[in-house]
């Protein structure tokens, strides 16, 4: 990978990741500092890049969720910090749980709306919804059985994707 | 359900579907939980969409929702659906947790305030196509409601967003669909910063393009 590659990829997936740690930190500044800080460690990593194991996608995107961790760590830790959890845990910890949730909840949106469209037409209307099954293949047309179907594939894509975007189980 | 042979792959695919999204009819469970005792495959399935159905808790149900019509129902459902989700997002939590995420009870993110400042463009594209764009500034940034028509069904296109200093940032990307499509994405960027959106296929091909008029405006109009 070369300098050129990662200039490319930070034109095709910037704004996509300045969301994702924006979303994850609830500060653009820091997004924007979260986002620098990805490229400039993938960019020092670079030679550890394997497109054999990954896309360069889901490379940078692992690489962001760890920067943004650890730029909510720092934050959380900074003197006059104001988070303070109710339930005795330390700043730290709870700064994880707040970024770990962004994190996972911008991942999951994305990937919800890359799905084929009836992948995602019977997740919104059964998951979302509270639709039942039956209900759905009625308004729909088709069997129960591929109202199943349907989700079952939905929910593979969304694993895949998410993936894609850095998930780590 | 009758016309499914209840050995088929298909029919424990659909049971392993349910359970995951937390739909399963308990009924179903003791023959799904001997089947899955028996077939490896079938658990491996199930275990990894255990874990995909409990992170979708964590998706914003508005910014999934607002893209997607409701089907024609008899029952109003979503304060139903709300409700229900609460008890989902706890059970997920456990989920999660257990393959290494230790996270809390509560999701309480940024966001879900309304746009003030909003912008439309046309976008032109190939003869036959029509569509527009609405940008909607965001604390977040700015989303962008794509309108196509007569768009070739089944393309997966890239959308994004350009700036004054030509400086595009991708937004996301869609499929199109027969007829209408009609799709909402986002990027960090702020809308008064946008002065343009392109839309690209899976080639880079330039398939859908705008200028904004009046570039740059003096003041966003108002909502």
């Amino acid at each position: 990978m070369d300098g050129v590659e990662l200039s490319r990829a930070f034109n095709e997936y910037g704004g996509q990741m300045i969301g994702l740690a924006w979303r994850s930190l609830g500060d653009r500044g820091l997004a924007e500092e979260a986002v620098q800080e990805t490229f400039l460690r993938a960019w020092r990593s670079r030679h550890r890049y394997d497109p054999e194991l990954g896309t360069l996608r889901s490379w940078l995107f692992a690489i962001e969720r760890r920067t943004v961790i650890d730029l909510a760590r720092r934050r959380a830790a900074e003197p006059g910090a104001t988070s303070d959890p109710e339930d005795g845990r330390d700043v730290v910890a709870a700064a994880d749980e707040v970024v770990e949730r962004g994190i996972l909840g911008w991942q999951m949106e994305e990937a919800i709306r890359r799905l084929r469209h009836e992948h995602r037409e019977v997740l919104v209307e059964c998951y979302f919804r509270q639709r039942p099954g039956r209900e759905v293949a009625e308004a729909l047309g088709v069997p129960e059985g591929t109202v199943r179907s349907r989700l079952f594939y939905a929910l593979k894509s969304l694993r895949l994707t998410m993936e894609e975007l850095g998930w780590q189980r | 359900m009758a016309a499914m042979t209840p050995e088929s792959h298909d029919h424990w695919r659909g049971l392993i579907a349910l359970a995951a999204l937390d739909a399963l009819d308990p009924a179903d469970r003791p023959s799904l939980d001997a089947h899955l005792a028996s077939c490896p495959s079938c658990a491996d399935d199930a275990a990894e969409l255990q874990v995909v159905g409990a992170a979708l808790a964590f998706a914003d149900l508005d910014a999934v929702v607002v893209e997607q019509e409701p089907l024609p129902t008899p029952v109003p459902a979503v304060r139903a659906a709300r409700r229900r989700r609460r008890r989902v997002v706890a059970v997920a939590l456990g989920a999660v947790a257990a393959v290494g995420a230790a996270l809390g009870l509560a999701v309480s993110l940024p966001g879900g305030s309304r746009a003030v400042p909003t912008r439309l463009l046309a976008l032109h594209g190939s003869p036959g196509v029509v569509a527009e764009a609405r940008l909607r500034g965001e604390p977040w940034g700015t989303s962008i409601e794509i309108v196509a028509r007569g768009q070739t069904p089944g393309q997966m296109l890239t959308v994004s967003m350009g700036t004054a200093g030509g400086r595009w940032w991708s937004a996301g990307s869609y499929r199109s669909a027969l007829g209408t499509t009609h799709v909402t994405l986002a990027c960090a960027v702020r809308v008064s910063l946008i002065a343009s959106v392109r839309v690209s296929d899976a080639s880079g091909q330039l398939v859908l393009a705008s200028t904004a008029p009046g570039w740059p405006p003096s003041t966003d109009p108002p909502r």
